[in-house]
């Protein structure tokens, strides 16, 4: 054999084994590096991944409260405006509508809570590291902020039936609908579920809560969070026997600052959130006029208190025929919380369940306290001639202006949603005020019910 | 026990056999002798150089002078010479024992028959065999055509049937998609795979840092709203040699699993073995303008500009005055050139191509443009008759600013301020430099350009080697064996720095903002082939085989400071400071068999399959099947007017793989005031997630005339997609927002024809002509689930439906009936054309050439979002205009009219039909006669001047600026909506061309 013909045969064997080696070089694996997947909470979760999801749910009811009840249903009850030039639908979606089915308010953002939530209480089942209180104490906590999402769901499509056994594959069946009354009496079985379930959850939490909730940060302080929250859900159901009786165990005191209850933090520190409401960020949201215009006088020509620490002047600001004079102060810093449920709140819920038990002197007592203390105003007298539901919601459109969107849920409890200044003024002959939200696009194309009324887009009045 | 087939195994059998099996080869000892000879042109009887002339059956071979001579040492007895070049039909002369001296007549080769194109990852055959629709390009059609195009795939628009090329903004830079035969995939990608000499290339499009500062929805390191430019920007169109496109399945099946959205293979310049160095100079200078504007509205009174804009216009307006802040803004010439370098030629066993590029593209937009720098050098060296090795090797620096443009929730970017700067207000900058604030708005889109600072800067390389021995050559058969790697690295810094100082800062509460993107991008693969071919008379039979792996790495860290303390612009100088990293990875191997048997010239049948495994499948271990199949035959003696009728068929099935991170269920981390917060992230996966799979057949005829004066092409082709990667929009009641899986099947039909002509030809005057059409239509055959919106659009300012029976790229939005009932979910017209031509003519006098390519698409809409924001502020420049439209109320101005049928009761008011005619390229050049160059320098060999113009003339009844912008990027269904993009520009070039 020539010499060409071995470099040949030499250079072959070479290229074969070459070939081999390329050929088992190959392992075609990447993990997940960008996040931990849900593996984490699944399969023995330990007690930093327990914490992460707790506090995961806080983090979730604090957007919710603030963007969908806060900011969202204070445009709804003419608390408030958003006014953005770069973002109109910002003022069309919420005043002028339909309100259509692509907008998925109060919905995707409540499940996705309540999927966590889930998530956390098999976790907590699964959690060899904690011990039996510890499981209770974390499920009680679970099931208190989900019982809240349902809430807030069922409330904005009220009297809409809802899902509620959510608790399954997401690619499979889905939930079926239940009616509007079943769904509510839901929420209240889980508040007192997890109601039990912190009560034999010992004296600790087995993960830290954010200072927000701080005097609520144990199993048997959290129940009175959970105890405020049914109650807040009984009122807007209108049962107020079960109001009076609920109510004890709450951490409502008339002695106690006003402001007392749990928040929601946020600072400025990479990962976080800042208040998106905050003057500091130049937040669009500006105060509707009639806030200030008719705030009550005091006895010294005054305006009420509220008012004056509530809102502060700015130049006339007009977008799309909307003119605004006032911003709110009660968010300046990036850092300033939110509150969750305040005191007052709940004193002001006790006053109107005694009105609406008949107990008109019980009320205006209760009524009076809220009034002078945090208004500054004259009390009004007993018997008072006047409309004294008028005036409950006054105190508490004042009492809580742009904290949690109250005036819309009680002008629309009570029927008060006529087009004048005592109820819900429109600015423009166009502008409108809905009761609820359609069923979202991707849950009526999934159940097939693009006919159901419930799927129409809601023109409002 | 599981059976298990192992691919490894059989392919390295394969080459141990391979290699125990070699043949002995001939020994080289023989008398020889010497044949001299002349190659000249048959039409234009000028001598012809640089021929490469080689002797049937051995090694041996030359390449001729520059004067047409050549010298050749031959065996003793009779030969036969094979002569070969580039646009020129081959040749075989016999030259018996007694004869020495040969003269050779070469014809041109005008519709490129014998031109080598692609038929499998590593084979070739001659174009006018080809089973398949492959669309060449040559480097004249991309360079003479288009002299100083900003990048690569500029060139490409109106010349490939089949092929729709689309800038999704007018910045420069860049920024483009290719949609080869339509969409065939709703959230995979839509645009090809690019191979640059044998190595996959990076197209990416990466961040830059923008949505941070202007608030577009946030998806951190995967944001396609910053309008940065995809990779393949990066090449130099003056090193291209050629670019062959497959265009489906039927051609690109052997590129597998990542092959579905067809296959751009770019082959780049090389020098010839044995010719004196060739020098090539390439200087262009030229100059852009904004080709289009929205318009501002001008304010007759002082009640119409309060009436839009409240009671502080009365303090700012003034009779007559109208300030245009966009040609203000816009209205910027800034003198471009490029220049370009090269020189090539080798020895007698090497060859080398050297090449050097400096190009400026300047911005009309203040402080925008586009700098590139690139270097290539391509060597080549012959080891006897062993083989041949080559390595190409290309460094790019591209540097890129292109303003801040684009959707934005924050009023910053140019075209979302505008609606707010009314043209009564004056917004230049006062006599010491500093600039007013807008009254009536968050920011001045004058100081946001003066003072902001953004570019992206990319250092790239590119390398790839490949090693072809040829240890048997001979009569009979041919054994080659290939080893390919090649590494595509590079880094990307996107920096963006936003000075406290500007209006919209104040208000943001931590006034000053600074970015810094930073991404690393890895590609690698490496391959080995093995193709063997056997000649048997008439009969020619190609056996390949090769296997391949490659793995793609990336890893992009974004730093966003707010806060900044005294201005300072270093990310760690802000007392708000946010990191977030994005890695992935993919690794895929690969591995192919490939038969084709070529009979008589006229017949060709061929046959393969190949196997992929991803790291993105749920299964990484499970093997897909990627079979094809195809089949020509010419038909030759046929009466006039046609010389041959090329009857082919071809049938291919290649996938489309899931990206990183779609298998993944995963958790998102926060911070909740220092406590660790973990949420489920919203999406998730099926646990069986696969690649998408296409199915391709593809028929058609090509006609070639007498004198082959004219070509006609026709193909028509079906694409049948399954295993569809969607991403569903899960009801929210399941607590998840969004599920990958495969769950879906998708059909496309098309058309293409191109026609070449050349109606006139003479030695003085010429004229060819070349047309392509091309149509297609596209339908969702089967759905799993039920019908839900692709992600990426505006819901009902125009968006997508995925719906069994229906488009998936028609427009879907919102509809009042004549109750006043406001249905949804109707469509209302297509969003990609219905048709595209593109027409191109040249006419040669004498020395004088002109060149114009017309690119026409009709039957589309365009979302016009940036014309609704104008109307919301009243600022729309016929807002105040009569309106005789009978959907007019009495008394309306068309703005109002607009305005009451808002977007969510009637999109189709802002869905505009886009159809448009652009005159792309319009040139005029001069070929100095060679006598005058010469007296210049005796060196010169050949020069031309031209005069050309891109992208002059625009016709079209969309009101936007531009209806081929887009505000998602290389989106592959939400396309088609303008939203506050950067302006179109047109251009005007003068070009000198030296060679010497």
């Amino acid at each position: 054999m020539s010499f060409a013909s071995d470099a040949r045969r030499t250079s072959l064997t070479a290229f074969a084994l070459l070939a081999l080696t390329l050929a088992g070089c190959q392992s075609l694996d990447a993990p997940s590096f960008n996040d931990p997947s849900v593996e984490n909470l699944t399969s023995a979760p330990d007690r930093a991944a327990i914490a992460g999801a707790a506090i995961g749910l806080v983090q979730s009811e604090r957007g919710n409260w603030e963007g969908g009840f806060i900011a969202g249903l204070g445009v709804f009850g003419r608390e408030a405006y958003n006014l953005r030039p770069e973002e109109p639908r910002t003022i069309t979606n919420a005043l002028v509508g339909p309100l259509l089915s692509t907008y998925h308010n109060f919905w995707d953002a409540p499940y996705a809570l309540i999927r966590n939530g889930f998530t956390l209480v098999h976790a907590a089942d699964a959690a060899t590291t904690l011990s039996s209180a510890e499981q209770s104490a974390t499920k009680g906590f679970a099931q208190t902020f989900m019982a809240q999402a349902y809430w807030e769901a069922i409330t904005m499509h009220d009297p809409l039936a809802m899902p509620i056994d959510v608790d399954r594959d997401p690619a499979g069946d889905l939930a079926p609908l239940v009616a509007s009354a079943d769904s509510y009496q839901h929420v209240l079985d889980l508040l007192d579920e997890a109601a039990q379930n912190l009560q034999s959850g010992g004296n600790s939490f087995p993960f830290t809560l954010p200072p927000g909730f701080a005097g609520f940060d144990t199993p048997s302080t959290f129940l009175m969070v959970n105890r405020a929250i049914k109650v807040r859900v009984l009122k807007y159901m209108g049962r107020w026997s079960d109001v009076m009786s609920t109510l004890p165990a709450t951490f409502m005191d008339a002695s106690a600052d006003f402001q007392m209850g749990p928040y929601f933090d946020y600072t400025t520190q990479s990962g976080d959130a800042v208040n998106p409401l905050a003057q500091a960020r130049g937040s669009n949201y500006f105060a509707h006029p009639r806030l200030w215009r008719d705030a009550q006088l005091r006895s010294d020509g005054s305006r009420d208190l509220r008012a004056q620490r509530n809102l502060t002047s700015v130049s006339p600001y007009t977008l799309d025929n909307i003119t605004v004079t006032e911003e709110f102060n009660n968010y300046i810093g990036l850092s300033d919380p939110v509150p969750f449920i305040t005191n007052v709140e709940l004193l002001l819920i006790k006053a109107e369940a005694e009105y609406g038990l008949g107990q008109t002197s019980q009320a205006i007592q209760d009524l009076n306290v809220v009034r002078t203390q945090d208004g500054g105003l004259d009390p009004i007298p007993d018997p008072y001639s006047g409309d004294l539901l008028k005036e409950i919601l006054y105190e508490k459109r004042y009492s809580l202006m742009f904290k949690g969107g109250f005036t819309y849920l009680d002008a629309r409890q009570y029927d008060r949603m006529g087009d004048n200044p005592d109820e819900l003024p429109r600015a423009r002959s166009f502008d409108k005020v809905f009761t609820r939200y359609p069923y979202t696009d991707d849950e009526c194309d999934a159940r097939g019910m693009n006919s159901d009324p419930g799927c129409q887009p809601v023109p409002g009045s | 026990m599981r059976e298990s087939f192992d691919p490894r195994r059989i392919v390295t059998t394969f080459f141990l056999a391979a290699a125990l099996a070699v043949l002995p080869g001939r020994a080289v000892a023989q008398q020889t002798r010497v044949i001299t000879g002349k190659v000249v042109d048959a039409t234009s009887a000028q001598p012809i150089g640089s021929v490469q002339i080689s002797v049937v059956g051995t090694q041996l071979g030359t390449i001729g002078e520059t004067d047409g001579t050549f010298r050749l040492r031959v065996p003793a007895g009779d030969v036969r010479l094979v002569f070969r070049l580039i646009g020129y039909r081959r040749k075989v002369v016999s030259v018996p024992e007694g004869q020495s001296s040969v003269q050779v007549t070469l014809t041109q080769d005008v519709l490129g028959m014998e031109e080598i194109v692609v038929s499998g990852r590593a084979t070739g055959v001659e174009k006018r065999n080809l089973a398949n629709a492959v669309s060449t390009l040559t480097s004249d059609q991309l360079v003479k055509d288009a002299p100083a195009a900003s990048t690569m795939e500029d060139a490409l628009h109106g010349k490939v049937a089949g092929a729709k090329v689309s800038s999704f903004s007018g910045a420069p830079g860049g920024g483009m998609s290719i949609e080869l035969r339509g969409v065939s995939s709703i959230i995979g990608t839509s645009q090809p795979l690019y191979v640059v000499d044998g190595v996959v290339v990076s197209n990416a499009q990466l961040p830059s840092g923008q949505a941070g500062l202007v608030r577009a929805a946030d998806r951190g390191p995967q944001e396609h709203e910053d309008n940065s430019a995809n990779r393949i920007s990066d090449l130099n169109p003056d090193d291209i040699e050629s670019i062959q496109i497959l265009k489906g399945p039927s051609a690109a099946a052997i590129y597998g699993a990542a092959a579905s959205n067809g296959v751009v293979l770019i082959t780049t310049k090389h020098g010839q073995f044995g010719a004196s160095s060739r020098w090539h100079l390439t200087q262009s200078a030229g100059v852009p303008s904004i080709a289009n504007k929205v318009g501002l509205r001008k304010f007759g009174s002082q009640a119409a500009a309060v009436d839009a804009f409240g009671p502080d216009a009365a303090t700012y307006w003034k009779q007559g005055a109208f300030f245009d802040h966009e040609q203000e803004l816009a209205g910027n010439k800034p003198l471009s050139f490029e220049t370009n370098v090269s020189v090539a030629g080798g020895l007698d066993n090497t060859s080398y191509y050297l090449s050097g590029l400096g190009k400026y593209d300047g911005g009309i937009v203040t402080n925008t443009g586009y700098e590139k720098e690139s270097a290539r050098l391509n060597l080549g060296k012959k080891f006897g008759s062993l083989g041949q090795l080559s390595v190409n090797t290309n460094y790019v620096r591209a540097k890129t600013s292109r303003g801040l443009t684009n959707n934005d929730n924050y009023s910053i970017s140019y075209w979302m301020a505008m609606p707010s700067a009314p043209s009564f207000v004056d917004l230049r900058p006062n006599a010491d430099g500093s600039f007013p604030d807008n009254p009536f708005s968050r920011s001045n889109p004058l100081q946001t350009a003066a003072l902001v600072d953004q570019y992206e800067l990319v250092n790239r390389f590119i390398g790839s080697s490949s090693l072809d021995l040829t240890p048997i050559t001979n009569d009979k058969q041919t054994l080659q064996v290939k080893l390919t790697g090649g590494l595509d690295w590079f880094a990307h810094t996107g920096k963006l720095y936003s000075p406290p100082d500007l209006q919209y800062e104040q208000t943001l509460g931590q006034p000053g903002t600074s970015s810094n993107a930073d991404g690393t991008s890895l590609f690698t693969n490496a391959g080995l082939s093995a193709i063997h071919t056997l000649y048997m008379g008439d009969v020619q039979a190609t056996t390949s085989a090769g296997a391949e792996y490659q793995r793609r790495d990336a890893d992009n860290v974004l730093n966003t400071a707010n806060n900044l303390i005294d201005g300072l612009s270093n990310v760690d100088k802000g007392t708000n400071t946010s990191v977030t990293e994005y890695r992935s990875r993919t690794e895929d191997f690969g591995f192919y068999g490939q038969e084709e048997v070529l009979i008589s010239q006229k017949l060709l049948v061929t046959a393969g399959i190949r196997g992929d495994q991803s790291s993105g499948d749920a299964d990484p271990t499970k093997i897909f099947w990627y079979p094809k199949a195809s089949a020509s035959y010419r038909i030759t003696g046929l009466p006039d007017p046609f010389a041959e009728i090329k009857v082919r068929a071809a049938y291919g099935q290649s996938g489309n793989e899931p990206e990183f991170g779609q298998k993944f269920s995963l958790l998102s981390g926060a911070n909740y005031n220092g406590l660790q917060s973990l949420t489920i992230s919203g999406s998730t996966a099926a646990s069986d997630l696969r690649p998408e799979k296409q199915t391709e057949y593809e028929g058609g005829l090509d006609f070639t005339f007498r004198n082959e004066r004219a070509q006609l092409s026709v193909t028509v082709y079906q694409q049948d997609i399954s295993d569809l990667l969607v991403q569903r929009n899960l009801p929210g009641s399941t607590g998840y927002s969004l599920l990958y899986f495969n769950g879906g099947s998708m059909r496309q039909r098309g058309l293409e024809a191109a026609l070449t002509a050349v109606p006139v030809k003479g030695r003085s005057f010429n004229w060819s002509t070349r047309t392509t059409f091309s149509m297609n239509r596209s339908k969702i055959t089967e759905l799993t689930v039920p019908p839900f919106r692709p992600p990426n659009n505006f819901g009902g300012l125009g968006s997508y439906r995925i719906e069994q029976g229906f488009d998936p790229t028609a427009w879907v939005g919102n509809d009042t009936t004549s109750n006043g009932s406001i249905e949804q979910n109707v469509r209302l017209g297509r969003s990609r054309p219905s048709f595209q031509v593109g027409f191109s003519n040249d006419i040669r006098w004498k020395d004088i050439t002109f060149h114009a390519l017309l690119d026409w698409e009709q039957g589309f809409r365009v979302a016009n979002l940036t014309g609704w924001l104008f109307d919301l502020s009243k600022n729309r420049w016929d807002y105040a205009n009569p309106c005789n439209d009978p959907a007019c109320q009495p008394g309306e101005t068309l703005g109002e009219m607009r305005l009451r049928l808002y977007p969510s009761k009637s999109t189709l008011i802002w869905l505009e039909d886009a159809s448009f005619l652009k005159l792309r390229e319009l040139s005029l050049s001069w070929n100095v006669p060679t006598a005058l160059l010469q007296s210049i320098w005796r060196q010169f060999r050949s020069a031309r001047l031209t005069l050309s113009g891109r992208d002059l003339l625009r016709f079209t009844g969309y009101s936007g600026m531009d209806p081929e912008v887009t505000d998602w990027g290389l989106e592959s269904i939400s396309t088609g909506q303008d939203v506050a993009p950067y302006p179109p520009s047109r251009s005007v070039w003068l070009t000198l061309d030296l060679s010497f």
